[in-house]
């Protein structure tokens, strides 16, 4: 038995190291090809150089890049944020039929290839005189994996009888959100939000081709660069790889210092709370 | 005086009637069960008593107050639901508070009161805990607190106990038994669990597809079954066919008969009835011993025995004797 189970942990061993290598080497690679100087004649760059970031960061465009394709994610996960989570919960609480509609639709922008979606948009609205910049923020809204997100998460949590419970003990529905379902959504939101945001900064199709000329985000600029410099595009991919992995922590560590903070405001109000009966108790007694 | 009364209440979903005109009353500081196989709308009756279904036809009075019009939030009851709908994100001590909060009791009082609470259902020490890290019956406390700390004028609970293992359920059926008598509260416990209600309740009404069956004291449920539904799903009653009857006793055409598997003697005794039968198997069901027969008509004859060590030859038995006075007649709807 016991040699069955070592075996079957060697086993899994084995295949997430093959799995890691095959994932993290191209990562890795891109990383070392960024610092290199010359690669050609041995398995490693012959000299190792910062050349390519200075290069990369002494370049405007690329700042106004990540500026741009910044404002772009915020505005659209903000746009999400403020319209999705209540509408999902409505519609999920209350209209179960609309529900299962929403669900397919949700997945459209991945069903119909990008180059159809924007023949589409153009044609729709290049002549309503609505900023292309909105029909591509309304585009991205669009969003399965917020959709989704927030609806599992609303099932997985059996939000209608935490909602029955509440009514029972005498709150009502704004409380309920605010103080049982919502704190409950906070990790489907924040993995979603992290999704949301890390796709729409690095959305390539719909930008390009709506508002690209105007608007050239870090996804472009990459590309545009690419066909110039491979060290200096992946230099730009280094960098981009880690603003995604810092907003992914900044979003997350904002989600949970409104939980930490709670956590002292309980805290110090516990104590606060413990002074009053000591001191209330001191007052009362006869001495 | 009724405290809690159902006058007429009816419901139905997609056309197909789930309550069908029901009417019931609760004394105050009664403990009333809802009993019934699952289907038969006991829980869709408590949950309209709570407010979270609207009747269509039909009053509900509490405390001499028409209620059906009311939100739920608004009724002052309380409700322990099954998969006892804790909230994962707040400790216990928030869990019970959260009532006690939204009516905006002041923060000393609220902790007085749930303290106290968290005593009587033995959770003090884990106040601090989330609701996640509580085993199930701790977690069934909990909402028992939560329900009880913002003393509602009835407490509703919902197979509270069905996802519970044996040993759990019997001492939290003692333990709600307990509490509901010291507090003195009304409580309405829905149940399909037939021995659940008998061991807690002081009446019991007896529900089968919308319908009332019957209401009477545990005792008088199980010795005096008024229809062929409560005689099989209260005591496993056995149904004797006319046909075993015939030429032994006045028999009304209309009726249907029925003996309890207790009652039913090995040896002939004065003033029984004979039924012969084939011996099939023993079932052994803890305490007691099921012996079961064939009649002719090969239908099943159940009878029990306490298990005591005692032998009885029962291979070689042929016949099976029930005391006439024990034969119950029922009338055949």
């Amino acid at each position: 038995m016991k040699k069955i189970k070592r075996n079957h942990r060697l086993f899994s061993y084995i295949i997430i190291t093959i799995l890691g290598i095959y994932y993290l080497t191209p990562l890795i690679m891109t990383g070392v090809y960024a610092f290199g100087d010359e690669w050609g004649k041995s398995l490693l760059p012959t000299n190792f150089t910062f050349h390519w970031f200075n290069e990369l960061f002494n370049d405007q465009a690329f700042f106004l890049s990540i500026i741009r394709s910044f404002i772009l994610s915020t505005i659209v996960l903000v746009m999400i944020l403020i319209v999705m989570i209540p509408s999902v919960i409505i519609i999920y609480l209350h209209y179960p039929k609309i529900d299962k509609l929403l669900q397919s639709i949700s997945v459209l922008p991945y069903a119909i290839p990008g180059v159809i979606l924007v023949t589409a948009l153009l044609k729709t609205y290049s002549k309503t005189g609505v900023p292309m910049f909105v029909v591509l923020c309304g585009t991205l809204l669009i969003s399965p994996i917020m959709y989704m997100g927030i609806r599992n998460s609303l099932q997985a949590i059996n939000t209608k009888q935490l909602i029955e419970a509440g009514q029972m003990l005498g709150s009502n529905m704004i409380t309920i959100i605010f103080k049982v379902v919502l704190p409950n959504l906070r990790v489907g939101i924040v993995l979603s939000s992290i999704m949301v945001f890390s796709g729409v900064f690095g959305e390539y199709v719909l930008t390009n081709l709506l508002i690209g000329g105007r608007f050239e985000t870090l996804r472009i600029y990459m590309l545009r660069r690419m066909n110039e410099n491979g060290h200096l595009a992946s230099a730009v991919m280094v960098c981009y790889f880690v603003m995604i992995f810092l907003s992914g922590i900044i979003i997350y560590y904002f989600s949970n210092k409104q939980k930490l903070q709670l956590k002292k405001i309980k805290l110090t109000k516990k104590i606060k709370m413990s002074q009053e009966i000591t001191n209330s108790a001191v007052e009362e007694s006869p001495l | 005086m009724s405290y809690l009364r159902l006058e007429n209440l009816s419901l139905s979903f997609d056309n197909k009637p789930v309550l069908n005109d029901i009417s019931l009353s609760v004394k105050k500081g009664e403990l009333v069960t809802l009993l019934g196989p699952s289907g038969c709308g006991k829980s869709t009756l408590l949950r309209t008593i709570a407010g979270l279904e609207i009747p269509e036809a039909g009053t509900i009075y509490l405390d001499n107050v028409e209620i059906q019009e009311k939100a739920s939030r608004e009724r002052n009851i309380g409700m322990v639901f099954q998969q006892y709908a804790l909230f994962p994100t707040m400790t216990v001590y928030d869990n019970v508070a959260f009532g006690l909060n939204v009516k905006k009791v002041n923060r000393k009082q609220v902790r007085a009161k749930v303290e106290k609470i968290l005593e009587l259902v033995e959770l003090t020490e884990f106040s601090d805990r989330y609701v996640p890290q509580l085993s199930g019956g701790q977690q069934q406390r909990v909402a028992l607190a939560r329900a009880l700390v913002v003393e509602p004028k009835l407490l509703l609970l919902d197979e509270p106990l069905s996802a519970l293992d044996a040993r759990i359920r019997k001492q939290l059926q003692l333990e709600i038994r307990l509490i509901q008598k010291e507090l003195g509260i009304t409580m309405i416990f829905v149940t399909h669990d037939q021995e659940e209600a008998m061991r807690i309740s002081d009446r019991i009404y007896v529900l089968s597809e919308g319908e009332l069956k019957q209401v009477s004291s545990p005792k008088e449920l199980y010795s005096q079954p008024k229809s062929q539904f409560v005689a099989e799903f209260i005591g496993d009653y056995n149904q004797i066919q006319l046909t075993d009857l015939i030429g032994k006793i006045e028999l009304n055409q209309c009726n249907k008969y029925f003996a309890r598997p207790e009652i039913i003697s090995f040896q002939q005794i004065p003033d029984s009835i004979g039924v012969s039968v084939v011996y099939e198997q023993e079932i052994i069901l803890g305490n007691t011993i099921r012996y079961q027969f064939k009649t002719k008509e090969q239908k099943l004859l159940f009878v029990d025995r306490l298990n005591n060590g005692e032998n009885f030859s029962v291979e070689t038995i042929e016949k099976l004797f029930i005391p006439e006075c024990e034969l119950l007649a029922i009338k055949d709807l």
